[in-house]
């Protein structure tokens, strides 16, 4: 036999467009796998000259998943840009929303995106969905639709548009919560803590005591001991809208913790000629390649291992119970990041209810209008996926003229390579590789609920009369990579 | 899945996903639409490869969302017309270009600049991909411009809005409802309103042809107030240029209007038009006073002209058809 190539594509229950490439060699052997991120978006160019208190609504269509992510993590950048910190009460409200947005974005992921693999691994591909899904458990499916509404209009009483909302301005929000909208809140959240206790009582019954999952959570290719990067507040308790930055290594000792303006002493990125996508890294590692050693990861089980603990009460509980389960942290177990989005849909759900609980969110003080500009911001948040960092300078007509996103998919780039290199050599043994084993290698990258559109909102386009260029700097501006395309016909 | 029901495919572009999210987030009409259709393709949700998509010889309804920006956007956009016989273009990007259309006329003088500066790049150290890797490793390219599905076929029915509001996506749900019963909907449907958002915005002054714009200020200088009219604040707002139909999310939310649902009808240039409206309400009381010099500073305020009137649009903006015909010249 001579060697071949096996290709997935495009990888599917993810966000975004992605090829898998897998070599083999003449005896069939993996030689080396790459996860591709074929899409392309170009952000951080036209971002540029425009005026910077529009980016938080321009950027969060970044991502259509991500949206308030993007919102915020913008928003933030362009307080800080403007010198002014919101108002407490304006800060509040923008955590609450995106309390809502968290769980939106990590129960899609779970019931539509991930669940078929775990409760349908027996299924045939063609249902093996949220359409198989409402055959065999329409139970579970009816509570997750009740969630679209439910979560649909407590974001829409924020942002008035439930994906890519319009809901900041510099040093604050554009809206004050009414004791109509706490009222009306105050039975969504409620009913919303049903039903994510629901969906985590039912993963703890159901998936989590199934072979099929346990075989994975529990299997040596699905785990990687890495680095863990993630936002932590002032006591290192678990925190999406702000704090500090944290790294540890895969001991689990603090490397280092660091406010959002300090990030690129702490991370760089590296490019490759197949794939939009970038490979951030830590620069006091270095770039190294796909070696797990020296990659970092981010998202949700990120977030519970750089965490000390978790402020609200069921969301401890049920924090303490898989650290107990797993073996105490850091967890390296891949598959556990599907368990920590639901311990965190938990805790956004017991965190809407005490901030309901707290009459300050209907204050009349949402935006602060004074402070002295610095002409550049940096704003991190925590998105579902991980860190998220964007980056402006502007000229002092606040015209945006430098722009930088690193997003948690790119983060979670290398790692997803060096896993899938693991998972594709210890599952693919021969040439004959039935659509089974192909599955369980993607169920590996949608563990990290990849989310492409974000991950390659970067590089800069150069239209020439051939085509188009990608052009690729370092960080002196040295041109290292020129990527060269050719123009379809336009009608 | 062998079934004699109808097939339906949902095909990407350049997207963000929320396209996709604002389809799952109709529940159950949606739940209906995947059991009476046999869904082949949507690879947000299911597990259908191109390879199936590409060995179909017929599939009955495509919904594409996103730009096309790569090739492979290029190529899913044509095999859809081919095949399919309602073609939805879903969503703003698909309809006019979206945001990520605003990537359409990026100068080469513009990067040359962006080669000084930028991000936290360094050098690439595994460059040496064996040569027969490279062939499995080909990434598609990018197309020459950032286009609309509309602008390369031709759909059958269009849904603005970025994305989509959920009662557009119903009236959707419906059109593909009575097409399992044999009705074809007209062609070049829009799913939005003819007239325009300040129609049915509840801040429209009582006489719109009597607006009067103060001055002209930016969101960090003016903190909107909840229950006026954004123009009558000098809070640019797009709202007189920009169809209805969204359930004016963004002004409920304290925003501007930012044009999301694409231009009113009958208007070539919405630049032109809004510019031109705005400009009498600024003169309004004050023409003698402020004279064309007071009014150009004014305008001066208007500091993204690009980014503001075209934000969703500008691949199918006229401005951008007369550079592309200097362009091809
Ligand atoms: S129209 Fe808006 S929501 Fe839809 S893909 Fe484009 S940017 Fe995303
Ligand atoms: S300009 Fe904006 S705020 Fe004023 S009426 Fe029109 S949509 Fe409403
Ligand atoms: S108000 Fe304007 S920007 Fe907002 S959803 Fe409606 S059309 Fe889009």
């Amino acid at each position: 036999m001579s060697r071949r190539t096996i290709t997935i594509e495009p990888v599917t229950r993810i966000e975004g467009e992605v090829k898998v490439a897998i070599f083999l060699n003449e005896r069939g052997e993996v030689e080396r796998a790459y996860y591709q991120v074929v899409e392309f978006r170009g952000y951080e160019e036209f971002c540029k000259n425009r005026p910077v208190e529009d980016l938080p609504r321009i950027t969060s269509t970044v991502c259509g998943v991500c949206s308030w992510a993007h919102h915020l993590a913008s928003a933030k950048a362009v307080d800080a840009l403007y010198g002014r910190k919101p108002t407490e009460t304006a800060a509040k409200l923008r955590e609450f929303g995106y309390q809502a947005h968290i769980i939106d974005s990590h129960l899609l992921h779970f019931v539509v995106l991930s669940l078929p693999d775990f409760a349908l691994s027996d299924a045939p591909p063609e249902l093996r969905n949220i359409a198989g899904l409402l055959r065999r458990n329409p139970e579970l499916v009816k509570k997750f639709i009740e969630s679209r509404k439910i979560l649909r209009n407590i974001e829409e009483t924020f942002g008035g548009k439930a994906i890519h909302p319009a809901f900041v301005l510099p040093g604050g929000v554009s809206k004050k919560l009414t004791r109509d909208d706490v009222d009306k809140l105050s039975k969504l959240c409620k009913d919303l803590l049903d039903i994510t206790t629901y969906i985590y009582e039912y993963f703890i019954d159901r998936i989590l005591k199934s072979k099929n999952f346990n075989e994975l959570l529990y299997n040596e290719a699905y785990r990687l001991r890495t680095y863990y990067i993630g936002l932590v507040d002032n006591n290192n308790y678990l925190n999406f809208y702000d704090g500090f930055v944290r790294i540890i290594d895969s001991k689990g000792r603090e490397v280092t913790k660091f406010e959002a303006d300090k990030y690129t002493d702490y991370i760089a990125e590296h490019a490759e000629d197949w794939s939009y996508s970038k490979f951030p890294y830590l620069k006091s590692l270095g770039w190294r390649g796909f070696v797990e050693e020296y990659i970092c990861r981010a998202g949700p089980l990120a977030r519970l291992n750089v965490a000390d603990d978790i402020s609200t009460e069921r969301a401890r509980e049920a924090y303490k119970y898989m650290v107990e389960t797993l073996g105490g942290k850091p967890i390296h177990n891949t598959i556990a990041y599907h368990w920590s989005r639901l311990i965190e849909c938990i805790h956004a759900s017991e965190k809407m209810i005490e901030f309901l609980n707290d009459d300050s969110i209907l204050r009349e003080d949402i935006v602060n209008t004074s402070g002295s500009p610095r002409y550049e911001g940096v704003g991190i948040v925590e998105a579902p996926r991980g860190l998220l960092v964007h980056h402006y300078q502007a000229d002092e007509n606040f015209i945006a003229r430098e722009v930088n996103i690193i997003t948690p998919t790119a983060i979670n780039n290398a790692a997803i390579n060096a896993e899938l290199q693991k998972v594709a050599s210890t599952l693919i043994k021969g040439f004959e590789v039935p659509e089974k084993i192909l599955n369980l290698v993607e169920t590996s990258i949608r563990a990290y609920d990849p989310c492409n559109a974000c991950a390659t909102h970067t590089l800069s386009l150069l239209s020439s009369r051939g085509g188009i260029t990608v052009l690729i700097y370092d960080n002196e501006g040295r041109l290292i990579e020129k990527l060269h395309s050719k123009p379809p016909r336009l009608r | 899945m062998s079934s004699n029901k109808p097939k339906l495919a949902i095909v990407y572009g350049s997207v963000c996903g929320g396209c996709d999210v604002s389809l799952v987030n109709v529940g159950e009409p949606l739940a209906d639409l995947l059991t009476n259709y046999d869904v082949i393709y949507w690879s947000i949700a299911l597990d259908g490869k191109l390879h199936t998509l590409e060995k179909l010889e017929r599939i009955d309804v495509a919904i594409y969302m996103g730009p096309i920006r790569t090739e492979l956007n290029m190529k899913l956009a044509k095999l859809i017309r081919e095949k399919a016989d309602l073609v939805v273009a879903y969503g703003t990007c698909a309809v006019y270009g979206g945001i990520p259309g605003l990537g359409a006329l990026i100068k080469p003088s513009t990067l040359v600049e962006t080669m000084k500066s930028t991000v936290t790049t360094t050098p690439g150290s595994e460059k040496v991909v064996k040569s027969m890797e490279k062939e499995g490793l080909k990434i598609p390219p990018l197309t020459n411009q950032c286009l609309p599905l509309s602008v390369v076929v031709e759909p059958d029915v269009l849904v603005p809005g970025c994305p989509p509001a959920v009662e557009n996506v119903e009236k959707l749900i419906d059109i593909l409802k009575k097409y399992l019963r044999g009705e074809k909907p007209v062609k070049g449907l829009m799913l939005a309103e003819p007239r325009s958002l300040c129609e049915e915005c509840p801040r429209r002054p009582k006489d719109m042809s009597k607006l009067v714009i103060p001055n002209i200020y930016r969101l960090h200088e003016a903190v909107p107030k909840e229950d006026k009219c954004f123009l009558e604040q000098g809070i640019l707002c797009l709202g007189p240029i920009t169809r209805a139909g969204c359930g004016h999310r963004c002004i409920k939310a304290n925003m501007p209007c930012a044009g999301c649902m694409g231009p009113v009808q009958r208007v070539d240039d919405v630049g032109l038009k809004f510019l031109s409206s705005l400009a009498s309400a600024l003169l309004a009381d004050k023409e003698k006073e402020l004279g064309e010099e007071g009014l150009a500073k004014l305008l001066d305020k208007i500091v993204d002209p690009q980014g503001l009137f075209y934000r969703y649009t500008l691949p199918t903006s006229y401005l951008t058809k007369l550079v592309l015909k200097r362009l091809r010249k």
